[in-house]
């Protein structure tokens, strides 16, 4: 076999592989979503779940920051502090 | 006397200066005082001030002042000093003395670009370009059209718990309006020719709810008016003990803050809207920020985008008593007491029964056996978790801290204040009961006051006899210095800093050029 013939069955199987094992009739997989760099909704949802979700996040040296202009954070005028 | 048996060139330092260099006192009486404030200046209470209005024909009100935002020097341009849109500033009242709030003055601020959030923009080559100043021009009037950004704030009056009590607006009383604006920092003569005028016309007359008289409302910067002696105290407290016992040295030695700038919020209350059955009411301020912070990565254009603040209001500085968490709270606990609330400070007991203040200068001077030897100290029990019987006592007493004052006990004209308060008054056989600690006017001078009472002060002039109700141990053998203690001071005298003759007291700030 060429090094020609590898590739191209390389190139072959990888796309099989995409389309699920090469079921000719089986549904496309859908990919995995890109991993998103936004506070997620669910944050939003009380003022324990933006303590919570706050406080889960890791101290990072490399991460870029959250992006945090569609995110509106929960606020109360009479809850008492979480404990943390 | 005690000190003369020690020689002069012994006393390296000074000993109340030491006792505030000890301390860690810094520019006023509780000011960058925990680990925590330091890192948020905007909400760190910085004075505390509770007293009947001297101003002629307004005895019958209180004015109760508190400080933010310390050591503003006046050119801290281009933004100055506006205070935090993100957190609460409070005023809190305790009139049935269980150390809890039964009236709480809540402060927010907003501030807002000129037109509507455009911004003050020049035209420069065809294109619309923001200026980068918070002025385009001479500020006179509120709501200045040369102003770039406005600052505005309001004030709700919670009645009971501060956080669960029903809220209502506090209004001006003339056509109603619940936001109120506050005038710009002392930016310089060019800009504001005329300050104390500008300033004057951000004096509000409002109603509270609840109450039956109109009230004054004053939010604004102000010159500080704390005097304290700083360099020396940081320089190894460079000055003899001959001087810091000389009554004649008291103002000898100039106000190393007498340069900055601070900010006030200024009520001025009638007495029936803040007392309950009682003529003594206790009061603190508190700072709170929101419990989560996201910071911006990629912030839009405005006016402090950098951060989205969501959860619950976290109280982060406390000031009641002046010097407390200063100079009495230890400093693994100094963030603890700016969280804490009166009712749970039980916790702080220790402190002050049981003082450290005394036992440091014993040690950083050299100085054996000069601390006071009653403990528990009751003497300061009364004047920091008590109030005085029969002066600022409530008749309901919870121990805790909070600054009391006995509306009952009239006014005294300024001239005619004693700058040594309640403990001066007793010592010149005066007729000035309103003083420290029976509240705390802008004249009477804490730091000479605090040192003389830590020192034993208030036990000599309790006598033998517990003629002030302080306990039977807290007398004058108990007081190695004797009457030595009440000559200490820190050789400045804050009885001299300017002030306004009226509301809100407190003098025009620092102009940023002149």
């Amino acid at each position: 076999m060429t090094m020609r013939t590898s590739c191209l069955l390389a190139v072959a199987m990888l796309a099989l592989a995409a389309c699920g094992g090469g079921g000719g009739d089986a549904a496309p997989e859908t990919p995995a979503p890109a991993p998103s760099n936004r506070v997620p909704t669910s944050a939003s949802a009380s003022t324990n779940a933006l303590v919570q979700y706050s406080g889960s996040l890791a101290a990072s040296e490399s991460a870029e920051p959250l992006e945090v202009d569609q995110f509106t954070p929960p606020t109360s005028e009479t809850e008492e502090p979480q404990t943390v | 006397m005690l000190l003369n048996t020690f020689r002069p060139a012994q006393w390296t330092p000074v000993l109340g200066a030491a006792l505030l260099a000890a301390c860690g006192l810094a520019a006023a009486s509780s000011h960058r005082e925990a680990p925590f404030i330091t890192t948020v200046p905007k909400v760190d209470a910085t004075d505390f001030y509770m007293f009947r209005s001297y101003e002629t024909g307004r005895a019958d009100y209180v004015t109760v002042i508190a400080n933010y935002q310390p050591l503003q020097a006046a050119y801290g341009g281009p933004n100055y000093f506006m205070m935090d849109p993100n957190a609460l500033y409070e005023i809190h009242i305790d009139n049935d003395g269980d150390a809890k709030e039964d009236l709480s003055f809540q402060f927010r601020f907003k501030n807002t670009l000129a037109g509507n959030g455009a911004g003050v923009n020049l035209t420069i080559g065809g294109k619309q370009v923001a200026i980068p100043l918070i002025q385009a021009g001479i500020v006179s009037n509120v709501k200045d059209a040369a102003l770039h950004v406005n600052e505005t704030f309001t004030v709700n009056v919670v009645r009971g718990d501060r956080r669960g009590g029903p809220m209502q607006a506090v209004s001006n009383a003339v056509g109603g309006a619940t936001t109120f604006d506050k005038p710009v920092d002392n930016i310089g003569v060019k800009t504001i020719p005329n300050y104390a005028a500008y300033a004057a016309k951000h004096v509000y007359t409002v109603n509270i709810p609840g109450c039956n008289m109109p009230a004054k409302l004053f939010v604004g910067q102000r010159k500080d008016p704390f005097a304290v002696n700083l360099g020396t105290i940081f320089d190894l407290v460079n000055a003899p003990v001959s001087f810091i016992t000389d009554s004649t040295k008291i103002g000898a030695v100039p106000n190393t803050i007498d340069d900055a700038n601070v900010t006030s919020l200024a009520l001025e209350i009638h007495k029936s809207c803040l007392t309950q059955g009682d003529d003594v009411i206790g009061g603190w301020t508190t700072a709170s920020m929101r419990q989560a912070r996201l910071l911006n990565g990629a912030p839009g254009s405005g006016h402090q985008a950098s951060e989205k603040a969501g959860g619950a209001w976290v109280q982060v500085s406390r000031l009641g008593m002046p010097l407390v968490n200063e100079v009495v709270i230890g400093l693994k606990d100094k963030d603890k007491f700016n969280a804490s609330k009166p009712k749970d400070d039980g916790q702080f007991a220790d402190y002050v029964t049981n003082p450290t203040l005394p036992a440091l200068l014993e040690i950083a001077l050299a100085l054996p056996n000069t601390a006071p030897t009653n403990f528990p100290r009751t003497d300061l029990v009364t004047a920091f978790l008590t109030g005085i019987k029969g002066v600022n006592q409530q008749k309901k007493v919870t121990a805790s801290e909070m600054l009391r004052l006995n509306t009952a006990i009239a006014p005294v004209a300024f001239a005619q204040q004693n700058r040594l308060g309640i403990v001066g008054n007793i010592l010149a056989g005066g007729t000035d009961s309103a003083g420290y600690p029976n509240g705390r006017r802008p004249k009477d001078d804490v730091v000479d006051i605090s040192l003389v009472a830590v020192m034993g002060g208030l036990c000599m002039a309790n006598g033998n006899n517990d003629a002030l109700g302080l306990g039977v141990n807290c007398k004058p053998s108990a007081v190695p210095l004797g009457a030595t203690t009440f000559k200490l001071h820190d050789g400045v005298d804050q009885a001299v800093v300017p002030l306004l003759p009226g509301f809100p007291y407190l003098f025009t700030p620092i102009p940023g050029s002149n």
